[in-house]
Order: C-alpha cells, then structure tokens, then sequence
C-alpha cells in the first residue's frame, strides 16, 4: 500500500510540473532555513554535557533584590557563601570556586601577551570534566601561585616545549609556577578561561592589593563563581533553602551595597546554563536562549507560509481530482484510505524539498560560519548521525502538517462525484479557506517589509544623530596600561595631529562608569554615569560651557579635586542655576569631595535607546585609558601610520590599537544590525514564498477560467476589461492583507522604537513603501497571469471543448 | 438479493417536487442479469445508482441482502463496495495514473489481500481478457474497448455478487461493445454474478434474462428474454 502511495505521488508531482516546482522550491526555501535553527539548537544544547555526574551539579547564583522593588540576577555569587554552605549542609559533596579577576599582560617562554583567566580552588578538576594532557590534576592547584594552561595558551606561550615547571609572569599578580596542560576539550562549555592559577595564590594578592579584598566580603557578589555538586539523592530545593537561612543570617546586620535591600541565592543546573536566561556576569558566549526561541518563531511563521502554499494549491487542484478520488471510494476505498494517500503526497513533496533545501543550506553555511557573530557566539553548526535524523522528522512533521488540510477536506470527497461532470461538482464553497491562507501569507510578508523599513530607518537615524559632542576626525587609541604622561608627549608631536585628550572610556557607547553621588552628607546616594577625562577633552570633543569653567590647569596631579558636570545633573540636585551651581561641593562615594567648576550644555552621551540623564567629568589621570587624537583634515591614513610608528617606538612589544570614534560608536549598533539582517532574510524568503503561492493560485484561476475569458473576447471584452476581470479579486485579497498587516507592523515597530530614547516617527512615509511593495510584487505576478489569458487567441481554448 | 419498496426520488423545485422515480418496486434475485431501458429522463441512471449507494432514494425501502441499505453509514457502504459491488461505467472511469496492472490491483490493496493472491488474482484476469501483454500500460495508450474490458476486469477483481453498469458499452464500436457484451453473459451464466445494466441498446438488453422498461420514473412494464 505504502508503495503504491508513493509511485503514485511521483507521478502526480511529475504531472502537474509547475504547481510541483512551486511547492517543492517554497518548501526547499523555507526548509533550509529551518535544517539551519535546528542545527543551531542542536548546537546550543550541547554545552557542558561533558562533566562527571553533570546532573548533580549546580551553580549558586545571585538574585539581588533592588531597593527601588525591582530585581537583577547574577551568575556570580560572594566568595564566603561556598564556604558556609559546605560547612553547615551535608547534602555538598563537592565545591569549587573560581574567582575572576586574572587578567593582564603575561609574560612566559621569551613572548608576552594578553590573558584571561580565574582562581580555582583544587576541586575544580573533581568537579568539571576537564583532562590533563601533562601534569597532575589532583595537585595542580594545591600550591600558591600555580598555573594550569589551556592546550591552546601553552601552545602559544611554549609551541615546541613542555610548559609544566616554565614561569609566567602576570602583570600585576606576580610570577605563577605552571603545574599542568589541560587537554583539549571533550565539548563546548560555557567557563572562559584561558588559564587557571590556584585560589590559594588569593590571600597574598589580597594582601599585595593586586585582588580586592573578597575572600571574606560578603557584599561583593560580582567577582566569583561558586559550582556545587550535591550529594546522589541530595535535592536541589533543601540546598536553597540552606541558601535562604544562610542569607537571612548573614545579611541581618550587615550594610547593603546602596542600591540593594537582599539577596536570594538560587542554584542553576549545569546543564541549564548554556543556552539560559540571560544574567549578569554570565560567563560563556553560545546563543541566548531569547534568540533561540525569536528565530524558532521567525522560522515556523515562514515554514508555515510554505506550508500554505501546499496546502492552497492542492485544495484548488481538488477539482480535478474529485473524480478519481470517487473511483477510488466505488472500488473499495475508506475515507482514511483516501486520505492516507494525500498525506502521503504531502510527505513524498516534504522529503523532496528536504532534498534540495538541505543542499541549499550546505551552499550558505560556510559563508554563516565565518560571519563575525557567529564566531563571537562560538556558534559551530555541524550534522551527525542524530541531526539527519532530526531533519527526516522535521521534514516528515512539514508534510503531514501541509497535507492535513486537503486530506481532510478531499476524503470527505463522496463516491458519488465519479458520476457528475466536472464543472458540477463544488466541493469547495469554502473557498474562504483558502482566501485566508493567502491574505495570512501576504500579511506576514507585509509585517515583514514594515519591520525591516522600520528597523534599517532607525539606525540610519541614530548613525545620523547629532549626539551633541565631536567625534569627527578623532582617533581613539587605546593606552593599554601605559602611563598617558609617556604616550601624550610622544603622540601630540606627530605631524597631522592637533589635540590629544585622555579619557576612561568612550561617550556614545554601552560601557559604563558611576558612582554614588550626594549633595550634603546625609542625603541619600544617587548613581550617576560619569567619565575621567582630562582638561583637553572638552575642546576636543565641541563641548559648550553654559557656567563655569573647565578644570583647572594647574590642579594638583594625583589628587581628584574638581567636576564638571552637565544641566541635567544641576536639575536632579537642585544645585539652583547653572551659574549658582559653580563652586557647590559634590560627594561622590564615601571620601571624593569634588568642587564644581562648570556646566556643561546637555548633549547625548549614550547610545540612542537611554534618555538624556546627569553626568559627570571627573579629572583624575589614574583612570585614564585611552587617548582621543584629534586629526587635522588632509591625510589622515599618512597621520595613522605616523602614529602607528612613533607608538612602536615607544612601545615595541605591543602594536598601536586605535579605531575612529565613528566606528566605535557605530559597532555599539552591530546587533541592531544582526537583528535587521535576520529579519530581512526571513522577510525576503516569506515574500517569495507568498509570491509563489499568489503565482500558482493565479495560474490556477487562469486556467479554470480560460474557457469564459475566450467567450468574452469573442463577445467583444478588451484586454484590460478581462486583466481587471481575473485580477480584481486578487487585489482585494491584498488590500484586505496590507489593512491586516498594517496596524500590527504598527505596533510591532512602535514596541521596537519604544526601546529608543530618541527614534523617528512612526508615519505614513514609513509604511507607505512597504504597501507599495507588496502591491508592485503582487499586481505583477497577477498580471503575467492574467495578461496571458487576456491575450491568448480565443480560438484555442473554444476549439478544444 | 435486492428488494425495492416504492421507491421515490424527487428534488424541490421552487414549492413543486420534480419527481425522478415514482412508486418503483423491484426484485432481483441472485444470479439474474437485469436490463434496466427507458428513454433519456426516465430515471433509469438514478434507479442505477441507488442500487450502487451512490444516491440515496427520497422515500421508500431499499434492501440489499436482507439488510436495509437506508441505514448504512458510510463504513458498511465501502464494505459493500469491497465485498459485495462491482462498478462498470460508461465512461470507464479507470485511474490514469495508475497502470493497467495497478488499475487493477487498487480495489485489492484497499481490501488489504495479501501480496501473493493479489498477484495471482490479477493475473488471472488478464489472462482471461487476453491484456497479459498490456499490463504495463496507462489507460490513455489504450483503446476504448481495451479501457472498458480494464474497467470490467477491476470491477470483478474483488469478486462481487453483483455488478453494476451504467450503459458499459455507450462509448463503444459494436464490435467491441459484444466482446463486452459477452463477458457479461459469461460471467453471469457460469460465474453466478448477479448483473444490473442500465443500456439504451435492445441487443444489448437480450443478453440478460429480464428487462425493465422506465418510462417517467415508473416501471413502466417487465419482460422477460427468451432464449
């Protein structure tokens, strides 16, 4: 029975070629993109499934509760919460901590560079599945200041030497003994390191300063990571509530960091980390689970789009078919006979277009693999035996899905349609069924187009936005803990180069600096983003002085005394006039007394999603990390390299890291910019797919309706009466998709401009296009249509009756 | 085998009831060969095809084997269609995607007969109508008698006990209309197959043993062939 299904739905495919290649092609199209988020998923979900009775493992993260009743959670945990949990709760069979914090310029085997890495206790390698390529994991890290490497560090600091017993020398931590080589990993996880020196080396670099003080701080939960493995029957739930008493204890007499009121401390399992909800101090790149679900749901909205189609040109064949179908009942067919067969038809067309659209994904997946967010995700997507099997399934669940419809509907087909004529037969008086498939398809596809006008208008707004401060002709170069007072002097004499200025970090962008900000001692702190920068920046950046002044230029070296701040900050304390505010002190922590010099003009130093807030400049050379080079209009690539070779000489082990503020303020938008990438690609393959449909649905009508179009030709109809006469209840159908489309394309892009402080408007001029799109793609698909039936010698299709 | 009871097929027109069959009784007893004749609009296609349970009478009793057919579902109606009723059209009605081997091998599939007797049973028959040759063969290569002598092979495939044809050879060349004509005869005379044609044609009509003549929708006289 199966294999006479099949042959049969060969044929059928064979017989009807271009209805086939409409179907077969949608689906491929669709199908490609959907092989690709399920290899992406397979891939997400294959991160730490490596370790030891992974199950059991869980990391004590931290919910900290805000004063202002909201909440934010972090994967970080304080350092002393391990400790206690283990000493007063038996169900702990194992603990390790790792603590961030170990990063620096690194010197070993005759090279130095930059490395990122953590403490860990000597559990770490009883608890995480990590192997030693050489050296002992059991005492690896019993010793202070010892260092296990990655495969890979070793290989790059010591490429033909054994690194176990070599010296690394980290910048500000000290010389670490390397005790071990971690082999290679035996999967994705998501911990980042690249070496892990023993926690017992914390104490004396808390005591040189080189770590803050966190061994015994209870309020610092940023810094570490506390993994637990619960003993075989322990219970997740009893370990949290050992958490809870332990915080209720701990915290009771203790002050809070400003802006917090508690912390609850929860356990995540391992294996939920990567992909998870996102939190703070997240350690591991892999895809959010967020993004997982939005290109899940972008997906299945196109696949279904093809699915429609199926569904909508079969349903319009059934016509033709009937016939066959009650021959099919008179000689003995049930109705889950006839329908078994149609589903069986849609299944043959799934696994054909699995065919092609597995190959159309081979043909974009080295180009997806080499983008840069892929890398950065550490996104890899590879098949094995259990992924074909996945897509057989998908592609089997796509044509049941798509068969469903025309096989309810035409096994219902009643044997007694083998006797009528053809034209008698009306099966379908729903043909509201099928008008709903296609207005749903176009509606998506206009939803689409709204959101990609919305999108890419917005980041050419926000690219074009005058954020109120210079960033032409200015080129960032990072410091890279060098002194400023060595790097200025030997920069501002390059040729091209007109005004150097220092700063912590840059304007326009998401990183971000505050502090705790008071008026008069008893008040209560509020955070304010502020930035170190030096006397110069001001100028350089066009910054326009309402009050005050600049600092001074004679302020004291090493000692922070003065502020400038913007109008915004003069309104939310109160500070009276800009020119009243002058001179006021500011106190900043618990020990900075600043004076205000000056007030500066409000101008946008966030990206466009923030509001305009206060703001701080502070001056103090210690938290000064790059250098803002002001370039002289002329040769500035000359200038670059002029630059590049006075920094090597100046500093030769390193070279220059520079980037024009333009460019950084503009990769702060790169995401947007993924997202309107992913949506332009889902929206393009919805629209073809629509437009596929609308052409074999078109065709279709065409043909059933030749007969009446050549009688009205001969009765004197023009060729535009019959193009309007076969097109009308198309466009209609468009028209009703784009009055569908429209208010949620508007709402959907005013959700997604609400995320923007400062956006466009959400207009006519905005939607119009997109409408005009949809209408130009659709009236042209019809119109070949129709155009050719309308034109077509009426003799033909007369004769042959 | 067949008891009809007054049997009326009307539709509404407007507030007036356009009768197509008006007080028809009948009985046909296993293994006759009945013509059913009567001019274009008597009724005899409608008579026909409330035999097949392909129409449903308006009123009156139709009893098939002792069961009322009025209250079949649509289960016990392709059980019928499996076990007990073979179809023979005038326009033969074969699948044209399916070969001629397929064509008859369908109504066995859906019987779910086992492989090995399905291939036996079918090459019986082929071999009976001399198509061995043409079993691999679509029915648009063949010619109409061809077609037809396909259509009465899978009407027969699932060895019913009654068979119904709506004027078999209509679409026919006389000669090619006997050959059909014969193996009706054949059937019904050594098969035992009960046999119910509706045809147009007089010779036709003297191969079975009793026609009914229609005329209006009422069974306007029997007569029963000598031989």
């Amino acid at each position: 029975m199966l294999s006479s299904y099949l042959t049969l739905a060969l044929r059928n495919l064979l017989k009807n070629r271009l209805f086939s290649a409409i179907n077969i092609f949608g689906l491929a199209l669709s199908m490609s993109l959907g092989l690709f988020i399920l290899l992406l998923i397979r891939d997400a979900y294959r991160y730490d499934t490596f370790h030891p009775d992974c199950e059991r493992v869980y990391r004590i993260n931290t919910e900290a509760i805000r004063k202002n009743g909201g909440s934010e959670s972090y994967a970080s945990s304080p350092f002393p919460v391990g400790a206690a949990l283990s000493q007063g709760f038996s169900q702990v069979e194992e603990s390790v901590r790792l603590v961030r914090h170990l990063n620096g310029e690194t010197s070993g085997g005759g090279k130095i560079l930059s490395v990122a890495g953590m403490f860990a206790e000597p559990s770490f390698f009883k608890i995480f599945g990590f192997s030693m390529l050489d050296g002992n994991a059991a005492t690896a890290l019993n010793e202070p200041f010892s260092i296990v490497l990655t495969e890979k560090s070793a290989g790059k600091f010591f490429p033909h030497e054994s690194a176990v017993g070599k010296t690394l020398e980290i910048n500000g931590y000290g010389a670490f003994k390397v005790t071990g080589v971690m082999a290679a990993f035996p999967g994705k996880t998501h911990l980042e390191f690249e070496v892990i020196a023993s926690a017992a080396s914390i104490p004396a670099l808390e005591k040189s300063e080189a770590l803050p003080k966190l061994s015994e701080d209870w309020n610092d939960y940023y810094g570490t990571y506390t993994y637990i493995r619960l003993r075989s029957g322990g219970s997740a739930q009893q370990t949290e509530a050992a958490l809870a008493a332990i915080s209720k204890t701990e915290y009771a007499n203790r002050t809070l960091e400003t802006r917090d009121a508690g912390y609850r401390f929860y356990l995540q399992p391992l294996d939920k980390i990567t992909p998870g909800p996102m939190l703070g101090n997240s350690m591991g790149r892999g895809l959010p689970a967020m993004l997982l679900w939005f290109l899940s749901a972008l997906g299945a909205v196109v696949m279904l789009s093809a699915c429609f189609n199926y569904t909508n040109l079969t349903l319009a064949r059934s016509l033709v078919r009937a016939r066959e179908i009650g021959v099919r009942k008179v000689i003995g067919a049930s109705r889950w006979q006839v329908a078994g067969q149609l589903l069986g038809e849609g299944v043959v067309t799934a696994m054909l277009s699995l065919g092609i659209g597995w190959l159309l994904m081979k043909l974009v997946q080295p180009a997806f693999n080499s983008l840069s967010f892929t890398q950065f995700m550490d996104v890899s997507v590879k098949e094995d035996g259990m992924t074909i099997l996945w897509f057989v399934g998908f592609a089997l669940a796509v044509g049941l899905i798509a068969g469903a419809l025309p096989a309810l509907a035409m096994s219902k087909i009643s044997p007694s349609s083998v006797l009528r004529k053809l034209e008698g037969i009306r099966l379908f008086k729903r043909v509201g069924l099928r008008k709903t498939l296609l207005v749903t398809q176009f509606t998506v596809s206009l939803v689409f187009i709204i959101m990609v006008t919305v999108i890419s208008k917005q980041i050419g707004h926000v690219m074009n936005m005058d954020y109120g401060f210079n960033t032409a002709q200015i080129l960032n170069v990072q410091l890279q803990g060098q002194s400023p007072d060595k790097i200025i002097p030997i920069l501002s004499v390059v040729p091209g180069v007109e005004r150097i200025s220092a700063a912590s970090h840059n304007m326009g962008t998401y990183q971000d600096w505050s502090d705790d900000v008071r008026v008069s001692p008893e008040a209560e702190p509020e955070i304010v983003r502020d930035y170190f920068v030096d006397r110069n920046f001001a100028e350089n950046m066009s910054l326009t002085f309402v009050a005050g002044e600049n600092f001074p230029a004679n302020a004291v070296k090493g000692r922070e005394s003065f502020l400038v701040v913007n109008e915004k900050f003069v309104e939310r304390f109160k500070l009276g006039s800009p020119a009243e505010a002058i001179g006021k002190q500011v106190l900043i922590g618990d020990s900075t007394r600043l004076t205000l010099t000056g007030v500066v003009k409000d101008f946008l130093f966030k990206p466009a999603s923030y509001a305009l807030e206060p703001m701080m400049l502070r001056n103090n050379p210690a938290q000064w990390h790059l250098l803002n080079v002001k370039i002289a209009a002329g040769d500035p690539t000359a200038t670059i390299v002029a630059l590049q070779r006075a920094w090597s000489q100046a500093v030769p082990e390193r070279p220059m890291e520079s980037e024009f503020y333009d460019q950084t303020i503009q990769a702060g938008y790169a995401d947007m910019k993924d997202i309107l990438a992913i949506i332009a690609v889902f929206g393009l393959l919805g629209i073809v797919i629509a437009t596929l449909g609308l052409l074999g649905m078109a065709t279709y009508t065409v043909e059933t309706r030749a007969k009446e179009v050549s009688l009205r030709k001969v009765m004197g109809a023009s060729v535009s009466d019959l193009v309007l006469l076969l097109s009308r209840k198309f466009l209609v159908l468009l028209a009703v998709a784009a009055v569908i489309a429209v208010p949620i394309g508007w709402f959907l892009g005013s959700m997604f401009l609400d995320q923007f402080a400062y956006h466009i408007s959400l207009g006519i001029g905005v939607l119009l296009p997109g409408i005009l799109l949809l209408f130009a793609i659709g009236g042209l698909t019809i119109g070949s249509q129709t155009m050719r039936a309308a034109l077509a010698n009426p003799i033909k299709s007369l004769r042959s009756e | 085998m067949i008891e009809l009871k007054n049997i009326e097929r009307y539709y509404p027109t407007g507030s007036l009831k356009t009768y197509v069959l008006r007080y028809v009784n009948a009985h046909i007893a296993e293994g006759e060969f009945v013509s059913i004749m009567g001019p274009s609009g008597s009724g005899k296609s409608t008579l026909l095809h409330i035999l097949g349970m392909l129409d449903e009478p308006t009123d009156g009793e139709f009893w098939f084997l002792g069961e009322g057919v009025h209250k079949f579902n649509e289960r016990r109606r392709t059980e019928m269609y499996r076990e007990y009723i073979g179809f023979v059209f005038q326009a033969y009605h074969l699948i044209d995607d399916l070969t001629v081997y397929e064509n008859l091998e369908t109504p066995l599939l859906y019987k779910k007969v086992p492989s090995t007797e399905r291939k036996s049973r079918i090459a019986d028959l082929l071999d009976r109508f001399n198509m061995v040759a043409k079993k691999d063969l679509f029915p648009s290569q063949l010619s109409g008698g061809q077609q037809q002598l396909v259509g009465v092979a899978r009407a027969l495939i699932g060895r019913p006990k009654l068979i119904l044809a709506d004027e078999p050879t209509g679409n026919l060349q006389s000669p090619q209309a006997k050959e059909i004509m014969e193996v009706f005869k054949t059937l019904n005379r050594e098969d035992g197959v009960t046999i119910v044609q509706v045809t147009h044609s007089e010779d036709n009509a003297k191969y079975g043993n009793r026609i009914l003549h229609l005329k209006d929708g009422r069974v306007e006289n029997e007569e029963l062939v000598k031989h």
